[in-house]
């Protein structure tokens, strides 16, 4: 026996029905492309890839540069000792950066920084052009490099200096192969600044010793 | 009709709907030892069919390996337990105070599963990442993509073009809006191995003839697609972008061709683009900023007992501002999201936050609380008439 | 005779209770008891040198005591003490349990007939071992159980070594007899050897001798603050309980800082040295030393470190234990003789073994300092459930007085413990919870309901086995008796129906303050709401009238087996990993456990006419009746 209550639910209920469907039809919608305005964002300073950049194993993309691996590979490096130039201010290490220092003058600024990882990192002609694209320079070719790169000793090892000279920013920096991982010594700063430096950056190069368990 | 009726709301349909339920809850937990929560969640749970099979791990594979178990899945099995509830409700039950425990936990059950399909349809997860002294303005997702152009020529605002993954369908064009371009994907790979060319590896054909894939001599190995909980899938594609005056080029982008690399610049005489993909990303009118990360560990080991973020929220409209103290089982409520203490990284210097939208997370809470008053009135009044029974005996 | 009955039970159970509270015996002059109350902080608590011991050998040797080759038996502070103070000694013993010695595949390693190894046995073989063990498979839900053998046995080594290396630095013999002298000579060659240090970095002339001697000590405890593994060195006072305490290493380099040497270190030094060289006084006027200083320090941590103690001696769970067995028999005796006097033992040894065994939950929680938290790992769901399962067999005894509560509340109380012990084997059993699981207020209420739900559906389960055996095997079970099961089994049912789905939602708003999702499909929350389902469907079988008796018993013991699956078989899944725990001990258990079910699901299932009972007789009856009733109805038609 169906009252004159339940008939009314009764009534009710293709609808209830009808809205749940409703519902889940709607999960099925197709989103659509949109446009929106953000505040300015910085985009952070281009590292260097990996020879293989593999499916980044982390549930959680950081926003920090550092693919995993990266810092525990910094971690085991050895500890490199230096001289800091005069003029030159010491900062603190940090994540992979071996050594931080900075300089600063009327003409500009230029920031030095240590870094090493496993591998040769893309090779060298990857990372010259990688550097050159900081500094607004067309990517070179291996013939391009005697013009601007000579061999250097480093840590008692040979590396490669480079001597980036940009617009308004310039680099001079080294590369060095250190068995079986690579390190990256780079002043980046403003022209006049670096140019001025580049003594205190060959001092400071020839300071440089990495710890060295092979020999 | 009436007979129509009279099975929908019958006891038995309700005790072998039930069973259903049982067997598909069982399976389910089976098959994500093969396919993760998240796969599995949409295979048997959030479906009207699920197929068990027999999985590769068990005994006596290589005689059974053909074995498919269907089954009504959870949304079949979850609209007939409403549909039967109701039902059940509308012919049997007459609404008396004796009856008042039972309609109370039905009518709280039934809120709790459409509480449950609102949560399904409508709740959004993501996750924020925030490096201690440094601030956030957006969440990402964990498995969903886009592809963004990036227009930085404004001085005060970027311009975010944003493209669902879903429609870049090799062949398909797209239109990004309110720009001249338009995306025509080439081709697709939901998982993939990116890298430089190395001899032995088995790589796709590279179409492009811009960017990364070009100056760096990066090739793209597609791969299975990962349902393993810590993993993310490389979502990769080789796209064209077009213009009024033709194409012009062909990249190929990666969501792990991020910020490491250097910009992937489309240019239209004076206008540029960046061009990525990466995980979709929702952008706040505020900004999270973490003050300070405090990770605690039961003396003398490496056990946590509690991580905390001391958190800032400033928001454009500044009365809206916020200080709050972010730890376990303690989230912070705000704006109509929720902030959760997820993880951390970077040697503690990194707090990850779990950013949940979802408006009907007060609709358990309400069907909780229907079914408890229901439950105490119900089983109270069984229990006094028990000791009244047993008094008189 | 009847009285006598009585009392004898009542004498038995009085002894067993007894046989917890014996002091140890200890033969010896040393203070072993103060001994073991020496407070250390290891695994993020503080806990007496006692705990240690018991945990470390149930972890080696999957026992708590020791046998030496002269056939003494050793309890494991004792142990402990060799371990640690007489090293040589300790290595003869044979402590390391290796179940199946002939398939580790390591050459003139298995002894016949032996599954307990000395060190020394395995000394010859640690590089086989070690090789080995970086073959095997390194997520352990994927082991084979031959692999799982290597890792505990390589596990357990770096255990015994770590321990051993806990109170001191560990040498030859001669450098144990000596340690007093050795700190002596280490604190005063800091500053020369600093000196001498400084010299050396700036090319300066330095002493060779003096620097490589002070280098050699600092390798020495950098090595020892690795492996040490107690943290015996607490803070200088005031202290504040979530501080680090240090380990011997530790202390030692930090007095390279300045620092003076903490006395605890010396004293635990001058402890060896008296134990070896057998001088007792010496020894004990040591411990008392220790203990006061601790007294001074941690005023109000002695009492529970004392407390813990005298827990592990009495055991609280093994005495339940074995009065469970105890009632199980008197009440199976009294369904054959002198039903009231042994009904009554029965019943008030069930309220000796239920009050032990609450005051051994009690005890945990006032250990862990977390009132109110019954349940904080595997192992104390195990007691909990047993716990629960007991509770519920009271209130039926009390109600219908015929034993089947006690017995019911016996067995599942038994068989429950015997699982808690099993688990007990991997260590800690009062460890410390994660973070995410680390609310007082979720732990007691979430957690402890749904243990309940538990206990409550395999009392149900256990009630129907009893009428499955009473209804086929005894004739003196009548309709009545049968009636008074069947609404045990209702209400029983009912309760875990209720208990399992509060403990559920619980589960849920605790999700959804933790992550912001109320249900996250999670195995462990999956098996939960099967079990509820499972309560739902007996209920609503039972008010459709779809069930009868038998179907009712029958969904009942369904219901055990979908409550093992949620306890225990959700447990041995690895999601994502293609691991189904095969390999785990306790997958057998399990499906031993669930055939076993299934058996009696079938014991029910047989026709009436083969139920001797007088319930079954009548049952039989009335089926014959109705099917020639039947037979004629068709015949006339």
């Amino acid at each position: 026996m169906i009252s004159r209550i339940h008939s009314h639910y009764l009534q009710r209920l293709p609808l209830i029905v009808a809205g749940i469907a409703a519902l889940c039809l709607s999960a099925c919608d197709q989103a659509q492309p949109v446009t929106y305005q953000i505040p300015k964002e910085q985009r952070a300073d281009a590292m260097p890839t990996m020879a293989a950049a593999t499916t980044p194993e982390t549930s959680a993309p950081s926003k920090m540069n550092v693919l995993p691996g990266m810092q525990q590979a910094a971690n085991e490096a050895g500890e490199v000792d230096f001289i800091t130039p005069e003029g030159w201010k010491k900062l603190a290490a940090s994540g992979i950066r071996k050594a931080n220092l900075k300089v600063t003058a009327d003409t500009g600024s230029a920031e030095i920084t240590i870094l090493t990882f496993p591998g040769d990192v893309g090779g060298r002609l990857a990372n010259i052009n990688r550097w050159r694209g900081q500094v607004g320079l067309e990517a070179a070719t291996d013939e391009d490099l005697p013009a601007f790169t000579t061999a250097y000793d480093i840590s008692g090892h040979r590396g490669l200096y480079v001597r980036l000279e940009g617009e308004t920013q310039s680099i001079l920096g080294a590369l060095l192969p250190f068995h079986g991982s690579t390190w990256f010594v780079k002043m980046l700063g403003d022209t006049p600044t670096v140019l001025a430096n580049e003594a205190s950056m060959k001092l400071f190069l020839d300071s440089i010793q990495i710890e060295d368990h092979a020999h | 009709m009436k007979a129509l009726l009279q099975f929908f709301a019958s006891l038995r349909l309700t005790v072998v709907l039930l069973s259903l339920s049982m067997v598909l809850i069982f399976f389910g937990t089976l098959a994500q030892v093969e396919t993760g929560i998240w796969k599995t969640q949409k295979d048997y749970f959030e479906s009207a069919l699920a197929i068990w099979a027999y999985p590769e791990a068990w005994i006596a594979y290589d005689k059974l390996y053909w074995l498919r178990i269907p089954m009504p899945g959870g949304y079949l099995l979850g609209g007939m337990l409403l549909i039967n509830l109701v039902a059940a409700h509308v012919t049997r039950f007459t609404l008396s105070a004796k009856k008042a425990g039972i309609f109370l936990i039905h009518i709280g059950l039934i809120l709790l599963l459409i509480s449950e399909l609102l949560t399904d349809v409508l709740s959004e997860e993501s996750q924020m990442p925030v490096d201690e002294g440094a601030s956030s303005n957006y969440s990402q997702e964990y498995r969903d993509n886009e592809l963004v152009l990036i227009d930085r020529m404004h001085a005060d605002f970027d311009t975010v073009h944003s493209i669902p993954i879903a429609l870049l369908k090799p062949g398909r064009t797209v239109a990004v809006p309110e720009s001249p371009l338009t995306i025509r994907t080439v081709s697709y790979y939901p998982n993939a191995q990116i890298g430089r060319s190395q001899e032995g590896a088995a790589p796709v054909e590279s179409p492009a003839n811009q960017g990364v894939a070009v100056k760096m001599n990066v090739v793209v190995t597609p791969t299975a697609v990962t349902y393993a909980e810590n993993q993310i899938n490389t979502a990769t594609a080789y796209v064209e972008v077009l213009s009024p005056e033709g194409s012009l080029g062909i990249w190929l982008v990666s969501n792990v061709i991020d910020d490491r690399f250097p910009p992937q610049m489309v240019t239209l005489g004076e206008q540029s683009w960046e061009i990525v993909l990466r995980l979709k990303r929702h952008y706040y009118p505020f900004a999270v900023e973490l003050v300070d990360f405090s990770h605690e560990k039961y003396p003398g080991t490496e056990i946590p007992f509690n991580y905390s973020s001391e958190v800032m929220v400033r928001h454009s409209d500044t009365t809206k501002n916020q200080k709050a103290l972010i730890y376990m089982n303690h989230p912070l409520r705000y704006e109509g999201l929720t902030f959760y203490q997820a993880s951390f990284a970077n040697d503690d210097r990194t707090s990850i936050f779990q950013v949940v939208r979802n408006p009907g997370w007060i609709l358990p809470y309400v069907s909780v609380l229907l079914m408890g008053v229901g439950m105490l009135v119900q089983f109270g009044m069984h229990f006094f008439k028990f000791l009244k029974k047993r008094a008189t005996a | 005779m009847k009285k006598f009955a009585f009392t004898l039970i009542l004498i038995i159970a009085a002894l067993i209770v007894a046989s917890g509270f014996k002091p140890a015996t200890n033969t010896s002059d040393f203070d072993v008891a103060s001994f073991s109350e020496l407070p250390v902080q290891v695994g993020g608590r503080i806990k007496p040198l006692d705990s240690v011991a018991r945990n470390t050998l149930l972890v080696l040797a999957a026992r708590q005591k020791v046998v030496t080759p002269e056939g003494v038996t050793l309890s494991p502070i004792e142990w402990f003490m060799d371990l640690t103070m007489r090293p040589e000694v300790a290595d003869t013993y044979r402590v390391f349990k290796i179940e199946f010695p002939d398939d580790l595949g390591i050459a003139g390693l298995a002894q016949k007939g032996q599954r307990h190894y000395a060190f020394n046995d395995l000394l010859p073989h640690f590089d086989e071992i070690l090789r080995l063990y970086k073959e095997i498979n390194p997520e352990p839900k994927k082991r084979s159980p031959y692999e799982q053998q290597i890792a505990d046995l390589n596990d357990g080594l770096t255990l015994y070594h770590r321990v051993m290396h806990s109170l001191h630095p560990v040498g030859t013999p001669e450098r144990l007899d000596r340690l007093v002298d050795e700190y002596q000579s280490y604190i005063s060659s800091i500053a020369p050897g600093l000196v001498a240090l400084r010299q050396q970095q700036a090319a300066k002339d330095y002493d060779a001798e003096l620097l490589s001697r002070f280098i050699q000590f600092g390798d020495d405890y950098l090595k020892l603050s690795k492996t040490a593994y107690l943290r015996v060195v607490p803070p200088i006072a005031p202290v504040d309980p979530l501080d680090d305490w240090k380990n011997i290493g530790l202390e030692l380099l930090d007095v390279m800082r300045g620092d003076d040497l903490s006395p605890y270190v010396t004293s635990y030094a001058s402890l060896t040295m008296a134990y070896r060289l057998d001088q007792p006084d010496m020894f004990n006027k040591t411990v008392e030393q220790l203990r006061q200083r601790f007294i001074g320090e941690f005023p109000n941590d002695i009492n529970r470190v004392h407390f813990e103690r005298v827990f592990n001696q009495a055991q609280p769970f093994y005495l339940s234990m074995q009065l469970y067995v105890l009632i199980f028999l008197t009440v199976c005796i009294s369904w054959l003789r002198w039903p009231a006097p042994l009904a009554k033992a029965a019943f008030w040894v069930l309220l000796l073994a239920f009050t032990i065994h609450t005051l051994g939950l009690i005890s945990r929680m006032y250990i862990q300092e977390r009132y109110g938290v019954f349940v904080t790992n595997l192992y104390s769901s195990a007691v909990f459930v047993g716990w629960g399962a007991v509770l519920l067999g009271v209130i039926l005894e009390k109600f219908y007085k015929n034993g089947v509560g006690a017995a019911m509340a016996s067995l599942v109380g038994f068989c429950t413990l015997i699982i808690a012990h099993h688990l007990s084997m991997s260590g800690d059993t009062l460890e410390m919870m994660r973070a995410v699981l680390d609310s007082n207020f979720w732990l007691a209420t979430h957690v402890t309901v749904i243990t309940f739900g538990y206990s409550a559906m395999f009392f149900a389960g256990a009630l129907a086995l009893i009428f499955t055996v009473l209804g086929l095997f005894s004739k003196r079970f009548s309709k009545e008796s049968a009636k008074s099961i069947v609404s045990m089994v209702y209400g029983i049912t009912c309760f875990a129906t209720l208990f399992s789905l509060v403990g559920t939602i619980l589960g849920g708003i605790w999700a959804d303050q933790s992550w912001g999702r109320f249900w996250g499909w999670d195995p462990k929350e999956n098996g939960a709401l099967m079990i509820v389902i499972m309560g739902a469907i007996v209920l609503h079988a039972r008010w459709g009238g779809i069930v009868k008796e038998r179907g009712l018993m029958a969904l009942a013991i369904c219901g055990s087996i979908v409550t093992v699956w949620s306890w225990f078989g959700t447990n041995l899944l690895g999601v994502g990993l293609h691991a189904y725990g095969f390999t785990s001990s306790g997958f057998w258990w399990t499906i031993g456990f669930a055939a076993s079910q299934i058996f009696f699901i079938c014991l029910l299932n047989l026709p009436w006419r083969y139920w001797r009972s007088a319930f079954g007789e009548d049952k039989n009856r009335r089926e014959r009746k109705a099917i020639l009733l039947a037979a004629q109805e068709s015949g006339k038609a």
